[in-house]
């Protein structure tokens, strides 16, 4: 398992009411799950549990239980280098602070210690996987669509902008 | 657009990694180094941004001329879109790592080169004198 969760909640600092309602799941790596629900309902807020932003950024309190990769939450320290978050505006996964897509792909690692050989091999490895080496020295703000997307924005919500 | 402009030729002719790689080695805070590279890597895309919208408004019937409120139907809809970009790119660089405390490494190698000396020891008093003169009046 990718991800687990038991019961888990998000309760907002100074509310009582969770953010979430209680979320159990269990996420198999290798495969693409899709969470639905409406508007206001906790998608987001899950997504920010799971990938550490919350309770360290957004403050408040768990509920339940949860691990992602292995590790229990929540992740207190930050975001781990280990689950992000992509929203389907390739344009905003940007940082705009590095001119190449080599670049862009490292400074998460950057911003973690990494040492700067470990970064290339690994962001050599990552692009390789992806079947996009030719564009490891390009201007990210100058990728195609196709290849943008790929790289910021693989999976773009099924249901946004829908009314 | 000549502020847009200079922007985009100023990011056209700098490596964004080298300018913010020596802003943080200048010990510039890491946030504010961030938000000074940003604004300039992003401004050419508020140029496009802004031809988007006038090109919206103006089918939809829009008129744009100095003596209407059509700059106003220009401005809201660009500050919408921005402020909702800037809160996804919020998320963006908190998952990045950019909210971390600990030690950064950096791949972005800027060696200090003589003729850097020689440029910044005659471009620092120009600049200096061009604020005084500025400042002062004169």
């Amino acid at each position: 398992m990718i991800a687990e969760a038991s019961d888990l909640t998000f309760t907002y600092d100074g509310t009582e009411r969770p953010a979430t309602p209680p979320v159990s799941l269990s996420l198999e790596a290798g495969r693409i799950h899709a969470i639905a629900g409406p508007n206001g309902g906790g998608k987001t807020m899950l997504a920010r549990v799971l990938s550490g932003l919350a309770p360290s950024v957004f403050r408040g309190r768990l509920g339940g239980r949860g691990e992602v990769v292995g590790s229990p939450l929540p992740f207190l320290g930050g975001p781990p280098p280990t689950a992000g978050i992509l929203t389907d505006s390739a344009l905003a996964q940007l940082t705009g602070v590095r001119s190449t897509v080599a670049g862009e792909i490292g400074i998460s690692l950057e911003n973690r210690g990494w040492p700067p050989r470990q970064i290339r091999r690994r962001v050599g490895d990552l692009l390789a996987s992806l079947g996009l080496e030719a564009v490891a020295e390009r201007s990210p703000m100058t990728l195609s669509g196709a290849s943008s997307s790929e790289l910021w924005s693989p999976v773009p919500s099924p249901t946004s902008r829908l009314s | 657009m000549v502020l847009v402009g200079s922007l985009q030729l100023y990011v056209i002719t700098t490596p964004l990694d080298e300018l913010h790689a020596c802003l943080v080695r200048a010990r510039v805070a890491k946030p504010l180094a961030y938000a000074l590279v940003a604004a300039v890597a992003f401004a050419p895309h508020l140029r496009q941004r802004v031809l988007e919208v006038r090109d919206a408004q103006t089918s939809r019937g829009v008129r744009f001329g100095w003596g209407s409120l059509g700059p106003l139907k220009l401005i809201g809809p660009l500050l919408l879109s921005t402020l909702e970009e800037a809160a996804e790119r919020e998320v963006t660089l908190l998952v990045r790592g950019f909210g971390l405390t600990g030690r950064s490494t950096t791949l972005a190698h800027v060696p200090w080169r003589r003729r850097d000396t020689a440029v910044a020891a005659s471009v620092l008093p120009a600049a200096a004198t061009t604020l005084l003169w500025r400042t002062l009046g004169l």
